[in-house]
């Protein structure tokens, strides 16, 4: 919804108040003709062009209010041409704009509770009465006007309110979601009530005032006349309560459509290439790519249960919103602890047997189930890749646990390493590994093995001093690549998919640079791709 | 995405405004029906019949009224009700759906909140079954809460306050007659802390395995940690080592920055202060084995910080006098297990059971 600028809001507003003060002149002109039988030309002498000087000061005192209200939020009043983006408003001008519709009724039924007196006392002056001896008909006249016009009073406050609720609406609509939890709604009730005690104050009044007047001028009462105000009455209670509990529905209706609407659209973004959840998860991640809110926050639209509405909802997507961002976060800190546990390459660039060339890691967050050591030893060094068939914390739990527990197994080995047969080692160190996760008294039957938590691991030892390049593989993920004889556009293919890390080791064979290289998840396939 | 469901349109608008025609009508009718019958019946006005019979007709009318307003109202109330009592349960409550009753502008709005809810649900679906299965994973690690080893009853509780955390517990059978027990936490709290968690789990066995006093076991701990974490991450361990060859009424005790275990015999606490650094903290660190005696049917505690940061009912800390007074109202006869889980719902009470920071107890009870 564009917002409108802050001229045609005046004008809108003007509109409403013009309307309100029509609204006013016209019932009070038709009561005054039809109930108590005044002549239009006797109206003309003072009443209508008084309560034309009333409406008009009531129009403008309602005017000069909002202008004042509404200029200091004149950032949500731009042409609309430039209205597309969503601004922010601190939270006393949104207390105030909300609470606009509701300071309008108040203002007017203020209004009417001043100069509707006022206007009597100076009509009864001008008819030539004393102001200090007021006989029995005027004083009974003075209570029923006085109580009749307030009741039209009202009505106009109602219907300046459920319209100036709707003209702030597009306004409300542009503001973005801020998280107020301090933020007091009041309840529609009174409202609804005061509509309705209005309307039938309204139809009651004219019905008794139309029987005094006939008692009181000693008329024929005539049924016919009755029923047709009643009617009249009855329309445009109906009319009024329509306007109002419209401005309900609309801005329920607004709500459904908002989340609706945001569901669509990122239902349709990924409708070619996604289907059901994966969907969803590739808009999750759409979202978090462009740095976007990737949650719908609804708006609110006014100071009563509508907007406390509004509210819980955005309060619950916001703690939805936060509860993940704070996962995500974990796992950023989590990926932080794993890099720590790896060694820092750069002590072994320059290093005429070793490169390391890791792979690019994926900005999304998450930890990976792959680590890498290069673990120095006497004659040279030691370098391992694991992978865990896991994806996740729990692989991340496992490959932790792995790395250190061969870090201190190579320790014991020491200078052992360089007759072992490195097989054998593997297949030890993964015993050892397994008797520490399958712990006999384990509270859980659930066993990290049987998840699928096997591990894969390449290993090669430098022998420095005797230029020699040995390795070993387990498990299914775990290969040794030589770039020499192997097909090279099969690695386009693993980097793909992040986590490789490749340690090669130059020595003197004639097959060329000997490459580690452990995969994950392309298993199955062969060796040229 | 689930399939956005719709209802058909019945606005509450038309029972709404049905109920405001009526109700107005009746006050109106009253009236009416009065001004007739004065007129056939040929009576003379009396004003105070005819205002007495229009404030009870506006009486009943905007009591009427005012029911159907709050029948309405009650409509919004209900929602919001839904929605904050999501808020008020954990991360899967919080993806949870709302009752829909109604098939007007209320139930379309709930239906779609649920679709949203649902788009929810399935788009960090994947995160939530990798925590659930890291969650199992840790547990997987920890040995089970009660045993009965040599002459010794030991209990242990740990509750993470996320889905997975840095605190542990690990009871070592090491013969008929010896059996080690240590309790640690790793500095931070949820993944992070669960990675340390299980590597120091499965050093700690492998370490147990090569034998040695308990502060050699610390000490060794101690040099592998400190290489993988450089002194950036720490972790707090409180080790104790039971050889009924070497000596029946003692246990060999060693401390890395842990908190103070204490030892309750006879309604009497002692608690064992032995300062000393974490683990991960320095290189060369190392940790002294300390014999404490464990006469028959004394009880000895090892528990984690998160018990003694844990909050009272009123908002308070617990504090070490909190958690004594704790320990000493426990009653003896009972099972260790009985004991230890008493002293986490002192610690946890709330019906959510999450904690501001992991808690773990394990209590070593000396039979006769």
């Amino acid at each position: 919804m564009k917002a409108p600028s802050y001229m045609a809001t005046m004008f809108r507003f003007f509109v409403l108040f013009l309307g309100g003060a029509s609204l006013v002149l016209i019932w009070v002109t038709l009561e005054s003709y039809y109930i108590k039988r005044l002549s239009f030309e006797y109206l003309m002498k003072f009443s209508i062009p008084a309560t034309l000087v009333l409406l008009f000061g009531m129009m403008l005192t309602l005017m000069i209010f909002v202008a004042l209200r509404l200029r200091g939020m004149k950032v949500i009043l731009v042409p609309e041409h430039e209205s597309e983006k969503s601004v922010k408003l601190d939270r006393v001008q949104l207390k105030l704009l909300l609470r606009l519709p509701s300071h309008l009724f108040w203002g007017t039924v203020a209004y009417g509770g001043v100069f509707i007196p006022v206007y009597h006392v100076v009509h009864y002056i001008v008819e030539g009465h004393s102001i200090t001896h007021v006989d029995e008909y005027y004083r009974l006249n003075f209570l029923r006007s006085f109580l009749y016009e307030q009741t039209i009073t009202l009505i106009a406050a109602i219907f300046h309110f459920a319209v100036s609720r709707r003209l702030i609406r597009p306004l409300l609509m542009r503001l973005e979601y801020v998280e107020d939890g301090q933020r007091q709604f009041k309840s529609f009730l009174s409202m609804l009530a005061a509509t309705f005690a209005g309307l039938l104050l309204v139809l009651q009044f004219s019905i008794l005032w139309y029987i005094m007047v006939t008692i009181v001028k000693g008329e024929p009462f005539e049924l016919r006349v009755l029923i047709g105000l009643v009617v009249l009455d009855l329309l445009f209670a109906i009319a009024m309560f329509i306007l109002l509990s419209y401005q309900f529905r609309k801005e329920l209706v607004i709500l459904i459509r908002r989340i609706r609407d945001w569901l669509r659209q990122t239902d349709s973004q990924g409708q070619d290439q996604w289907h059901g959840h994966e969907r969803a998860q590739n808009q999750a991640h759409n979202d978090a790519d462009a740095g976007g809110r990737s949650i719908s926050f609804l708006p609110i639209l006014s100071n009563d249960e509508v907007g406390q509405l509004a509210m819980s909802f955005n309060h619950l997507q916001a703690r939805v919103s936060r509860e993940y961002e704070e996962l995500e976060q974990e796992l950023r800190l989590a990926r932080q602890v794993q890099e720590q546990l790896m060694p820092e390459l750069d002590h072994f660039n320059g290093n005429d047997m070793i490169e390391v060339v890791k792979a690019e890691e994926s900005s999304k967050p998450s930890v990976s189930n792959v680590f890498y050591d290069i673990i120095p030893w006497r004659h040279g060094y030691v370098a391992v890749i694991g992978s865990s068939a896991l994806v996740g914390m729990p692989a991340a739990l496992h490959i932790s646990a792995a790395q250190l527990l061969l870090r201190a197994e190579l320790e014991v080995v020491g200078e052992q390493l360089g007759s072992l047969e490195l097989a054998e080692l593997l297949v030890h160190y993964v015993e050892r590994l397994k008797e520490m996760f399958l712990h006999q008294d384990r509270v859980s039957q659930i066993s990290l093995f049987s998840q699928g938590g096997e591990i894969s691991l390449a290993m090669a030892v430098v022998d420095e001093q005797q230029q020699l390049l040995r390795c070993a593989t387990l498990g299914e993920h775990a290969a040794i690549w030589s770039e020499a004889v192997e097909d090279l556009s099969h690695s386009e293919l693993l980097w793909q998919h992040g986590e490789v890390v490749t340690l090669s080791a130059n020595n003197n064979s004639d097959k060329g640079p000997m490459k580690l290289r452990i995969t994950h998840g392309l298993e199955g396939r062969s060796a040229n791709g | 995405m689930a399939k956005l469901r719709t209802s058909s349109t019945r606005s509450f608008l038309i029972p709404l405004l049905l109920a405001f025609i009526g109700l107005l009508l009746i006050p109106v009718a009253l009236l009416i029906v009065y001004v007739w019958y004065v007129q056939v019946a040929d009576l003379n006005w009396k004003a105070t019949t005819l205002l007495l019979v229009a404030v009870i007709g506006f009486f009943v009318g905007y009591i009427g009224f005012l029911q159907v307003a709050k029948a309405f109202r009650r409509r919004f109330q209900d929602m919001i009700g839904a929605i904050t009592s999501l808020m008020k349960g954990d991360r899967q409550q919080l993806k949870g759906e709302i009752a829909v009753s109604y098939s007007d502008e209320f139930g379309q709005l709930g239906m779609a909140f649920n679709d949203l809810q649902q788009f929810t649900s399935i788009k960090y679906a994947n995160i939530e079954q990798e925590l659930q299965l890291a969650y199992y994973v840790q547990q997987s690690l920890l040995p089970r809460e009660e045993y009965e080893l040599s002459n010794f009853h030991i209990a242990a509780i740990c509750r993470q306050t996320k889905d997975v955390g840095g605190d542990f517990y690990d009871i070592v059978k090491l013969g008929d007659h010896k059996f080690a027990c240590l309790v640690g936490d790793v500095a931070n709290k949820g993944m992070q802390a669960a990675l340390l968690m299980s590597a120091s789990m499965s050093l700690f066995r492998r370490e147990m395995n090569l034998g040695g006093s308990a502060g050699e076991i610390l000490t060794r701990l101690n040099r592998h940690l400190y290489q993988a974490l450089q002194a950036k991450i720490f972790v707090t361990v409180g080790l104790a080592i039971y050889d009924q060859s070497s000596s029946e009424e003692t246990v060999e005790y060693a401390n890395a920055g842990h908190m103070p275990p204490y030892l309750l015999v006879d309604g009497k606490l002692t608690d064992y202060i032995y300062p000393s650094m974490p683990l991960g903290v320095s290189p060369d660190s190392q940790y002294k084995s300390h014999k404490i005696e464990l006469p028959a049917g004394s009880r000895f505690i090892m528990y984690t910080d998160g018990m003694i940061e844990s909050l009272n009912g009123d908002g308070t800390m617990v504090g070490f006098e909190g958690f004594e007074q704790y320990l000493l109202q426990l009653e003896s006869s009972s099972e260790p297990l009985q004991q230890v889980n008493h002293l986490m719902q002192q610690a946890v009470p709330t019906v959510s059971n999450k904690t501001e920071d992991d808690i773990t107890i394990v209590m070593l009870k000396r039979l006769g």
